[in-house]
């Protein structure tokens, strides 16, 4: 990852609005993607995104700047999503409702995939079965894949993000992608 | 004089299902790969098997591909002006032009203004009014 500008991570942490919103610019849709990935709904993952860098204005003069300010900010996000998750399921239980219920109804990823007229398509069938492979995995699980093949981050990285041992997050990975590639093919399988 | 490296001890299928990630994400070293690969050009069904594996793990940035809405960056101002009260992204006429420090002082001279125009306005009301 490439090295911060010591100059914008001064104004940053001075709170320049403009550097901030440079910030946010750069590191939106890595962040998002992330909290989607392990909420699987756009409008919770939306949320916690703001609050992830609202988090991140307040407590950017902590940053230090050993390590690259994504890998903060998927830290604070990944603390974010897991915070988050725990409290829908929380107001699932005390519901009485499924998890997947008490997300805002039909704009979970799975739910918001548009009716389009191609969607029986096989691509689009292996990704929906891909879609619920992943929102099936526990959320530690869903982390790792999340930072390792969808933002494409290191295992010193995710080691850092994660604050465990690189053998750690490699078994832990691999554990996650085999149960991930079961899962799959056991809905490939079974459904249409 | 460097010795040549020994041979890597030839792997079980087992073995080589617990390397599928490492191996993906090219994290074997060379002499672990070539076993690796070694033992797939003998066992088509393993290599079947990894080729599956590595099709589902590549499909994952693709079904979570998504970008946020264009409101991300307008609703984290907004709540961090809520939050700070106003002290950060406030959003006062004088802010937006990037005239927040001028706008005291306009107000404070403004007032002056006032008060000196409703003080002259007396004195001229006075002398008219006196005989």
């Amino acid at each position: 990852m490439a090295a911060e500008d010591p100059t914008w991570l001064q104004r940053l942490q001075r709170r320049d609005e403009a550097a901030f919103n440079e910030l946010v610019i750069r590191h939106q849709d890595s962040v998002f993607r992330l909290l989607l990935g392990m909420l699987g709904n756009r409008a919770e993952a939306e949320d916690v995104a703001q609050e992830v860098f609202v988090s991140a204005f307040k407590a950017i003069h902590r940053f230090r700047g050993d390590s690259a300010i994504s890998t903060w900010l998927y830290r604070v996000a990944a603390n974010h999503g897991k915070n988050r998750i725990k409290y829908l399921a929380r107001r699932a239980r005390d519901s009485q409702r499924p998890l997947e219920e008490g997300l805002d109804g039909g704009s979970s990823v799975l739910a918001a995939a548009p009716t389009r007229p191609d969607q029986q398509a096989e691509g689009h069938q292996a990704e929906h079965h891909l879609q619920r492979a992943l929102a099936a995995l526990e959320e530690d699980q869903r982390v790792l894949i999340m930072l390792r093949d969808v933002q494409n981050l290191s295992y010193e990285e995710i080691a850092e993000v994660t604050s465990l041992p690189i053998g750690t997050v490699k078994s832990r990975l691999h554990r996650a992608r085999l149960a991930l590639h079961a899962r799959y093919a056991e809905l490939s399988e079974s459904l249409p | 004089m460097t010795s040549p490296t020994p041979p890597e001890a030839p792997l079980s299928p087992d073995e080589a299902r617990t390397l599928f990630s490492e191996a993906l994400d090219g994290e074997l070293s060379p002499e672990r790969r070539r076993a690796f690969d070694a033992l797939l050009s003998r066992a088509p069904e393993l290599a079947a098997e990894f080729e599956a594996f590595s099709r589902t793990v590549g499909m994952t940035r693709r079904v979570v591909g998504a970008a946020p809405t264009p409101d991300l960056l307008p609703g984290i101002q907004r709540k961090l002006r809520q939050r700070s009260r106003g002290r950060y992204y406030g959003n006062s006429l004088a802010q937006r032009l990037g005239l927040g420090l001028i706008h005291p002082v306009a107000l404070a001279l403004l007032m002056l203004a006032l008060l000196g125009l409703a003080f002259v306005t007396l004195y001229a009301f006075d002398a008219v009014s006196l005989p």
